[in-house]
């Protein structure tokens, strides 16, 4: 089969990863260095596809060959789907090849599981060793890990690799025994819970050379400390698929927040199960709103640096008579920060003059910088409602919930039912902007 | 009314300090680009002015905002530049915690605007191979930036492709590393750059990588706006993707769905069982995981 036959069939496959990211790794470049790349600091995206992703890696698998049965899964064994398998030399020499005209930022690369866990992980990590030890690689790679495998694969993994990540794949453990029967959430667990510990182990080492008083003796454990190479800078990263389950957003997002907690995800992925050509009769036949998928992303973001925890984000069910099937699930109509104001309307309107900082970034349309601007400004001036339009916040949505030099929101504005209202339309005007 | 004429950030900090100096207002001075000259005369002799007080020192966070400010293309920025040196020397460093004032703001604005024209120049430069006589191979790329910062993001492409000879052309000026030397030439206005055969392995990944099941074009569109799709190989295939898009998913709901042929599925049940009964012995946990 020629390359370009084969990058097709194994860029297909490899389309329903959402993550492609390639920040937040240590800071490397080609000086001093024969081969090639950079690192370090904010993600690059070098290209957006229709469907609003972004190309910042070349994301393939090493096979689509595959004998598990996942039924979410377009590889799964049973699937008719055409099959390819590059060698570990295609794939290096495609990541060069791409990277030196700067189309990426490096490689992700996953797998089909052939023969067995062990082998296929060797596979991954030879071309991830092959990169960066023939070819002096500085860019980034981000390797994801086929949690059957021994650990000390795992662990070599991580010495090559930026990023490692192991798919949770879906919130629930009845949902993984009935639609991925080859995995298992205990040994999932397990390789997130090793990943997690070598990095910790990683960074502790580089901390305490970091401490070091003599500079000599600093040197020489830097020098030993770049040769046995930071584990997993990057850290680790995860999948969940959305809506091929039963489970509720409230389910979903109890899961994230301990896999945040027990193993210091760097990111949790959310995947809106998607339509995929021969499909399994063990899925459902519509896939979710892709709103559903952009809402947890929301609510994810309110729990990492917003200080919401969870109850506030999704609250419980206010009476009984309301219909069971929205439950534990967030407003698809208006975002959580937003539904969190409203469900909260008792608290407002905050004054932006004197609330603290983690209050001004509760109201809806402040985020954390525009926060900041505030609290820098207000210090030299009280402000007005004019200069939040300098700020560029959008005033037609934090209207209702400020006071400001000069400015009260009028009190029916503040009433529950016409607040929501006011913002569906709101909202609707910008959905269509996106539709 | 003095005349100062500017071409780059050095220029300016030099002009403003006798400025700032003698004490000359900022409403008193204009300010122009060198191919403004024959329109509107000579330049003053800034030297000739007296100084009356000693030079302004400013902030880090100030200093750096200038020079963002300075690259961005706009011929009004030098005179808001002395505004705000002006005004800083009254109102002192808070003057940058005003978020909320009009010059502030609009420098912060060309700050913003200057970050992101860099971003985009390193994510959108796109090199072509271009076989060259005692260099082996050149690697070359046409880019439009918005703003003048072609010699603030030589060091990103230095650091990242210094084992690599390189040259960027742009309408704002353009740079080369040869033999591991960075020079900066004149601009260029149209891409002259030659076909690279590597290209297509490119396109075929774009094509793949997209999913037809999703559909979000401003999302795309956002992050990579119209401007910068001329210089980018992939673009001309969006329009083909977008109208295939709704056949190909409809195609998906419409075929009929895999039935797990029941042979296959006992060999694999067989071989996964095997698996894990290895693994599970290579451990030393045969406890069951459930």
């Amino acid at each position: 089969m020629e390359l370009i036959q084969k990058l097709a069939i194994l860029a297909d496959a490899a389309k329903y990863d959402a993550s492609c990211a390639s920040s937040g790794t240590q800071k490397r470049d080609s000086r001093k260095g024969l081969g090639l790349g950079s690192s370090g600091g904010m993600g690059i995206c070098h290209s957006y596809t229709p469907d609003g992703r972004c190309i910042s890696l070349l994301k393939v698998l090493l096979t689509n060959f595959c004998i598990y049965e996942c039924s979410y899964c377009v590889n799964r064994a049973s699937s008719n789907v055409p099959r390819a398998r590059f060698s570990i030399d295609e794939v290096v020499t495609l990541t060069l090849d791409f990277y030196k005209r700067n189309y990426i930022e490096g490689l992700f690369l996953s797998s089909g599981i052939i023969q067995s866990a062990d082998y296929t992980m060797e596979q991954l990590v030879g071309v991830a060793r092959s990169l960066r030890d023939d070819y002096d690689f500085r860019g980034y790679i981000h390797l994801k890990t086929i949690p059957e495998c021994a650990p000390e694969l795992l662990q070599e993994a991580g010495r090559y690799a930026d990023r490692l990540s192991i798919n949770a794949e879906l919130p629930s453990r009845q949902a993984l025994t009935l639609l991925a029967p080859e995995k298992n959430p205990a040994t999932i667990k397990a390789a997130m819970g090793h990943t997690h510990q070598w990095e910790q182990e990683s960074k502790a080492r580089k901390q305490e050379v970091g401490k070091v008083q003599n500079r000599l003796t600093k040197a020489r454990l830097e020098r030993s400390l770049k040769r046995e190479h930071r584990f997993a800078p990057a850290g680790q990263s995860t999948q969940m698929i959305i809506g091929a389950d039963s489970s509720n957003d409230a389910k979903i997002l109890t899961v994230s927040n301990k896999l945040y907690q027990n193993y210091a995800m760097r990111r949790v992925y959310y995947s809106a199960f998607s339509p995929i050509p021969s499909r399994s009769t063990n899925l459902p036949l519509a896939p979710p709103p892709l709103m559903r998928e952009h809402r947890l992303y929301q609510a994810d973001w309110l729990l990492r640096f917003y200080d919401f925890s969870l109850d506030e984000i999704i609250a419980p069910a206010p009476n009984t008579s309301q219909q069971s099937s929205d439950a534990g699930m967030l407003d698809l109509e208006i975002d959580p920060k937003l539904s969190w104001a409203i469900r909260n309307v008792h608290l407002f309107p905050m004054d932006i003059n004197r609330a603290p900082k983690e209050m001004l970034i509760r109201i809806p349309g402040i985020g954390v910088r525009t926060a900041q601007k505030i609290i820098a400004q207000r210090s030299v001036r009280a402000m007005r409602l004019e200069d939040l339009a300098k700020l560029r916040v959008a005033l037609d949505k934090i209207k209702p919930f400020i006071v400001a030099r000069g400015y009260k929101p009028e009190a029916k504005l503040l009433e529950a039912e016409h607040l929501k209202a006011h913002f569906i339309r709101a909202d609707n005007r910008q959905l269509s902007l996106f539709g | 009314m003095l005349q100062v004429i500017v071409q780059n950030f050095d220029d300016w900090r030099g002009a403003a300090r006798k400025l700032y100096c003698a004490k000359i207002h900022p409403a008193e001075v204009t300010w122009l680009m060198n191919d403004q000259l024959g329109l509107f005369g000579e330049q003053d002799d800034l030297d000739q002015l007296p100084a009356k007080r000693a030079a302004l020192a400013i902030s880090e966070q100030a200093l750096t905002l200038l020079q963002d400010a300075a690259c961005f293309n706009d011929d009004e920025r030098w005179a808001l530049m002395y505004r705000f040196l002006w005004r800083y020397g009254i109102e002192g460093a808070s003057l940058l915690r005003m978020s909320a004032d009009s010059d502030v703001a609009t420098l912060m604005r060309m700050q913003k605007a200057i970050h992101r024209d860099c971003h985009k120049m390193k994510a959108f430069v796109r090199f072509k191979k271009v076989p060259a006589e005692g260099l082996g191979e050149v690697y070359c790329a046409f880019f439009k930036p918005e703003h003048f910062i072609v010699e603030r993001m030589a060091g990103f492409f230095k650091k990242r492709f210094y084992n690599m000879h390189w040259q960027i052309f742009t309408p704002k000026g353009s740079m080369s590393w040869l033999n591991k030397t960075l020079t900066f030439s004149e601009p260029v206005a149209r891409d002259n750059t030659n076909d690279d055969a590597l290209e297509a392995l490119w396109l075929t990944y774009y094509k793949s990588i997209f999913n037809p099941a999703r559909i979000k074009i401003k999302a795309m569109q956002s992050e990579m706006p119209k401007k910068y799709w001329r210089g980018l190989p992939e673009a001309p295939l969006i329009k083909q993707l977008l109208s295939e898009a709704g056949g190909k998913v409809q195609s998906m709901y419409t075929a009929s769905p895999t039935a797990e042929s029941e042979s296959r599925a006992k060999a694999l049940k067989a071989a996964q069982q095997r698996l894990r009964e290895a693994a599970a012995l290579d451990r030393g946990q045969s406890q069951p995981l459930d």
